[in-house]
């Protein structure tokens, strides 16, 4: 809410003064609005390019929005009422448990329910299908209806009885089961089975979610009592509902949780658990992880429209000049005819603001329906609820507002500094001689500052500080430099130190760029930017010698005065090189590191099967034994993994969070070792790390990304400690990161010494996971395909690492070709922005465009000017932004660390280059084919003989 | 040639250059342009203004055509029309025979290309060209190399005295040097009439008269012009004064005999 207010405050503060003029001087606004309604088609031109950046930060706050409300749903659907569980040790008995917490007499407690849950295997026979892992649970339904305050949320409120043969499955696994009411399923657990038929098919809510699956009391104790396999036994828990209904509790949870655990702490072995608080929390994580990351990738975008503003105002002020000229002439004071001005452009900003806050929804839910199946939102939850935080609206809008008035403000002042008799006679501003002593001076004081910011920053390691300086400096040093050198090599010595810079600061302070955050890369790409931008706006002699050449035989004239206007109105040039340079060039960089993630697959693969083919997960309820793994002719090498899940605490870190945790042993070495990331530097391989931890149960490799929400950045590194609490005492283990691993595919977590797991989860340890490698000549498909039949009952789930690559990738891929695409708003701004200063550019030149009819110019020569007008601006624009963007993902890949030990392939990616400059092109002459046929079709006659 | 009148250091009255230059041109027989029955309306709303009603003119190569009227009486309308830059209602206009009206837009444009040059009162110059780069446009549009049209183009503004002015951009000259430009920019392409309308319109009396006299050299090496104008002296000096009144022609001769009559009616009165 501050952000809200701090934006509010400034809006108000900018508004204010428009507003007292406006009621004081109504003629101010009849002035407005009759220029407004005096040209309709352009005020909605200059509204949809304002309301791009609008939009574009509003729709970054809508994805974390409906991201965040698609993961809290899982909270309705596989929650409900349940807030807290207790999870006593094997062995022990629930009522004692549920005794000590009626006798705790908890306040915020309106509800307990004693459950059993296991992991099984669920088949259908008559369907010939099966899901090999399913969550089992069972209750009293009769205790389940009345199961905290509201018997909605409960998803079981209509289940009146359930027979012992029976069973009730949600939609969800009857869907991927394929069967109804009245169909028999097949519950495989502990090595055994029994046939159950479904009585109720009910929707995934609460208790229905909780488990796949409910089953009678007693199903699951009669089967683990014939078990004779190691399996983990049915778990007896004691559920809590807290009051209120699903996502009401949150704020009760963490009290209740201690209050528990106290209650409870007479009891040995009591897991106290809050997974609705968990998920809530995650979802929060996830969605303001998700907004970060799309309002830094956006802020291109939104600079693009910044400059677009720029652009539509200054070119609204120059067609006004005349008449603003008029006004000055007739008595308005310069404050006067800055509000006169304001007025105007204000109203085109709020209704910009309030209409890129409806188009924001609409594109960040678009967006997030996108991005929701790359981050398992679907899979979990029950669609993308269109949930938007007002706050996210209000933050949008004001944002959008501010930016779009701190321009009109700008423009204004400037505008009215107009000379009067200059402006009524629409006569250029004279160049200045000789710069004046006030402007050296700023300049002086700019360059200081700027040297000092950037020397600041490399001595406190602050990369903004280093990036930003230099340029400040040089572009500040710009009036002085005029004093000492003709104005054209001053403003090349400034475009290319500036430049030059952007490109060097990365190899020569790589220790400070390559700590930072995303944040770096924006202001980087803009110092790239505005040095490239200004360089080629200042190449006028290039330009014009290069369109010449291409324009030999009589070819060239249409480019010849489509390149004039560019290369004369330097600012304006400045502003739309800019805005297509940005945009293009975080596309570029997104296309060459998703070209470098794919080109590094095979490489990533081989790193993480450690020379085993195909990874196999099966039930913990029903594990295969291994030895009859390994007794398989295609089967010629076989790694037991010992995985569940652990609390963790770190320094990161509010409180403790779940985690999976994985025991391995020497077999998992045998034919090879699974690459780190980045190691420890006493370790001389990675082989080395991995033997360290098996000695060492003190130490641990983990992800990349380990105990990080979302896509948040990593935060732990190697040497770095973080503490594994004992599931059954409650007691902490301190571990030490002996090397990073890369991004968890496979879901193992913390990868430790089974003499660890075994502490921690106790014996004897259940092997579910597996690594097996295939006998010479045998498919790795086929293997797999072969090993989950022959292990149906066990709950086999085998995948060949190559399939779990590809689809890592895959997400992968799919989240960078979001943010393209999200990036590619910023891109309609640059194209919309060309078609509206294409279409005002045809007013302004109106008498020039009847002349040139005048002289003999057909209308095919007056339209390819203005097309070739757009086209050069896109195609310089374009090149600029793929250059830079492809020299910068080359430093960051090969130079900076950020990319593990190893580092990544640097690939061109050529396909998308080719599109990357094709379609920018192709739509800016589009964008322009409207205005430039307006300009063709101008009678001579009616152009010459009119204003407008 | 134009740069060694203006180099001569003692400037003509505008009547004076009009007298000399008025037996320099000699015109031929046969119309370069002929206009018959030509109206032309001007519709705002429900609102319709007879601009032109039924015109006819001829003009002959070697003319110097002088056009005056009353503001809003039709003169600008007539140039527009006779030059194809606008569209007739009812009429004909032929130039070199051809009916301007019965062509394409297209062919009509390439005729303007090829056989007309343009002076206006407010220059439109292109602003972002240089004074030479301005210039060589009508060449460029008629397929002449670049470079050669480069050559000619500095080649007519040093014959306007202009060509140390050559790589200023339009903002950087003074009103005369930018009408100056214009004229240069009219006669490169060596068209068969030049219109000019209100070409000192916009100057003060004294670039004016360099404007008038510069107009009255290059009519004296041979060139057709119809200049529609305001300025007595300048309407004056012509060969002949076309007169337009309400849309209409009312007077068309040579205004010296005109000036005779008058004289010769205010002696007898």
């Amino acid at each position: 809410m501050t952000a809200v207010a701090v934006l509010a405050g400034l809006a108000v503060f900018l508004l204010a003064p428009l507003a007292v003029a406006a009621v004081r001087q109504r003629t101010l606004v009849a002035m407005a609005v009759r220029n407004i309604r005096r040209r309709p088609a352009e005020a909605v031109l200059v509204v949809a390019g304002a309301l791009l950046g609008t939009a574009i930060i509003t729709s970054a706050f809508v994805v974390g929005d409906v991201i965040e409300g698609s993961f809290a749903d899982v909270a309705r659907t596989r929650y409900g009422p349940v807030d807290i569980t207790l999870t006593p040790a094997e062995g022990a008995d629930l009522d004692e448990v549920t005794a000590a917490v009626e006798a705790a007499q908890i306040d915020a407690i309106d509800g307990l329910l004693a459950a059993t849950a296991a992991t099984a295997t669920l088949e259908a026979p008559q369907r010939d299908a099966a899901v090999p892992q399913v969550s089992v649970v069972e209750f009293d339904l009769a205790a389940a209806r009345d199961f905290g305050s509201d018997p909605r949320i409960t998803g079981v409120a209509d289940l009146r009885v359930l027979a012992t043969d029976g069973i009730i499955v949600n939609e969800r696994t009857a869907g991927r089961l394929g069967v109804q009411a009245g169909d028999t399923l097949r519950l495989h657990a502990y090595d055994s089975n029994v046939d159950l038929e479904v009585s109720h098919v009910v929707a995934e809510v609460g208790l229905a979610g909780y488990g796949g699956a409910i089953v009678a009391p007693g199903t699951l104790a009669a089967l683990a009592e014939q078990a004779a396999v190691v399996a983990t036994p049915p778990r007896d828990q004691l559920l809590v509902s807290l009051d209120g209904g699903v996502f009401d509790t949150r704020e009760l949870s963490d009290a209740a949780v201690a209050d528990l655990r106290a209650a409870a702490a007479d009891l040995p072995g009591v897991e106290v658990e809050a997974p609705k608080a968990r998920v809530l929390d995650d979802a929060q994580a996830e969605g303001a992880g998700l907004t970060e990351v799309f309002s830094t990738i956006g802020s291109f975008s939104v600079l693009a429209g910044i400059l677009l503003l720029v652009n539509l105002f200054v070119m609204f002020a120059e067609e006004r000049k005349t008449e603003l000229g008029m006004l000055r002439a007739v008595g308005f004071t310069r404050r006067r005819l800055t509000r006169a001005f304001a007025i105007e452009a204000a109203v085109y900003a709020i209704v910009a603001a309030a209409a890129g806050a409806v188009v924001g929804i609409g594109i960040g839910w678009l967006v997030a329906v996108v991005a929701g199946p790359i981050f398992g939102a679907a899979d979990q939850g029950s669609g993308y609820p269109l949930v938007i935080e007002p706050a996210s609206l209000a933050i949008g809008a004001s944002t959008g507002l501010v930016i779009s008035l701190v321009t009109i403000w700008a423009t204004s002042l400037r505008i009215a500094r107009l000379n009067i008799i200059r402006a009524i006679r629409d006569l250029p501003e004279p160049k200045v001689a000789r710069v004046r002593t006030r402007t050296l001076v700023l300049g002086a004081v700019g360059t200081l500052v700027g040297a000092a910011a950037g020397f600041a920053g490399y001595l406190g390691d602050n990369a903004i500080a280093l990036c930003l300086g230099v340029p400040l400096a040089a572009f500040s040093a710009a009036p002085l430099l005029r004093r000492l050198l003709p104005e054209r090599t001053a403003r090349l010595v400034t475009a290319g130190t500036v430049l030059t810079w952007g490109l060097a600061v990365y190899p020569l302070f790589g220790d400070v760029m390559g700590a930072a955050d995303m944040t770096v890369f924006v202001v980087q790409g803009v110092v790239l930017t505005a040095g490239a931008v200004s360089l080629a706006a200042s190449l006028d002699r290039v330009w014009t010698f290069a369109i010449e050449r291409l324009g030999r035989g009589g070819r060239g004239l249409a480019p010849r005065l489509g390149i004039a206007y560019p290369l004369a109105r330097r600012f304006r040039t400045s502003m739309l090189l800019g805005m297509f340079s940005l945009v293009i060039f975080t596309v570029t960089i997104t296309t060459s590191f998703s070209a470098a993630i794919d080109g590094n697959t095979d490489a990533t693969v081989d790193q993480v099967a450690a020379g085993f083919d195909v990874l196999l997960d099966t039930n913990a309820a029903n594990p295969v034994d291994v030895e009859a793994l390994a007794a398989r002719p295609d089967v010629a090498a076989v790694a037991g993994l010992v995985r569940g899940a652990a609390n963790f605490e770190a320094v990161h870190l509010d409180g403790p969070r779940s985690w999976p945790i994985t025991g391995f042993d020497s077999d998992l070495l045998e034919r090879g070792t699974p690459g780190l990331f980045r190691r420890d530097e006493t370790y001389a391989s990675d082989a080395d790390v991995y033997r360290a931890v098996l000695d060492d149960p003190t130490l641990a490799i983990v992800p990349e990304n380990f105990l990080v929400a979302g896509v948040d950045v990593p935060v732990l590194d190697v040497g770095d400690t973080f503490t594994v609490i004992e599931p059954g005492s409650g007691q902490s283990r301190e571990l030490t990161i002996a090397g990073l691993g890369e991004a968890d595919w496979l879901g193992n977590g913390a990868l430790v010494s089974r003499e660890l797991t075994a502490a921690l989860f106790g014996a004897p340890q259940i092997v579910a996971r597996f690594y097996l490698a295939v006998a010479d000549g045998a498919d790795a498909d086929a293997v797999a395909t072969a090993v989950n039949a022959a292990f149906l009952a066990q709950g086999a789930d085998a995948r060949t690492f190559t399939t779990l690559g590809a689809e890592g990738v895959r997400e992968l891929l799919g989240f960078m070709a979001l943010l393209q695409g999200f990036l590619g708003l910023g891109l309609l701004v640059g194209i919309a922005g060309l078609g509206v200063v294409m279409v005002r550019a045809v007013r302004e030149r109106r008498h020039e465009i009847g002349m040139l009819r005048a002289m003999g110019f057909r209308t095919g020569i007056v339209r390819a000017a203005m097309l070739s007008e757009a086209g050069l601006i896109a195609v310089q624009g374009t090149v600029i932004g793929a250059a830079l963007g492809l020299i910068t993902t080359r430093q960051l890949l090969l130079g900076s660390d950020s990319f593990g030990d190893a580092g990544m392939p640097f690939i061109v990616p050529w396909g998308g280059l080719i599109l990357i400059l094709a379609l920018p092109l192709a739509a800016s002459l589009a964008a322009t084919a409207w205005p430039a046929s307006r300009a063709a079709a101008i009678r001579p006659a009616v152009a010459l003989r009119t204003a407008d | 040639m134009y740069r060694n009148a203006e180099a001569s250091g003692s400037p003509m009255s505008s009547n004076d250059v009009g007298r000399m230059t008025r037996l320099a041109g000699t015109p031929s027989r046969e119309p370069l342009l002929s206009a018959r029955g030509v109206t032309k309306t001007y519709r705002t709303g429900t609102h319709e203004v007879a601009a032109l009603r039924g015109v006819d003119l001829d003009v002959r190569a070697g003319e110097l055509v002088m056009v005056m009227g009353p503001s809003g009486n039709g003169k600008t309308t007539l140039l527009n029309c006779l030059s194809g830059l606008d569209d007739i209602d009812a009429g004909t206009v032929t130039v070199d025979g051809d009916d301007l009206f019965a062509m394409s837009d297209a062919d009509r444009t390439r005729r303007r290309a090829e056989r007309m040059g343009f002076v206006f009162q407010a220059f439109n110059l292109i602003p972002v060209l240089s004074a030479a780069e301005n210039v060589e446009l009508p060449l460029l549009v008629t397929g002449v190399a670049p470079k050669l049209a480069r050559e000619r183009a500095r080649e007519m503004l040093s014959r306007v005295g202009l060509v140390d002015r050559a790589d200023h951009r339009p903002g950087e000259l003074s009103g005369g040097e930018q009408q100056r430009v214009t004229v240069a920019r009219a006669l490169v392409a060596e068209p068969a009439l030049v219109w000019a309308d209100e070409p000192t319109g916009a100057l003060d009396s004294h670039t004016a008269g360099e404007i008038v006299e510069l107009l009255h050299e290059v009519h004296a090496a041979g060139q057709t012009l119809v200049v529609v104008t305001h300025d007595e002296a300048l309407g004056r000096s012509g060969q002949r004064l076309v007169q337009v009144r309400d849309g209409l022609v009312v007077g068309d001769g040579d205004p010296m005999v005109d000036e005779l009559l008058v004289a010769a009616v205010a002696v007898t009165s």
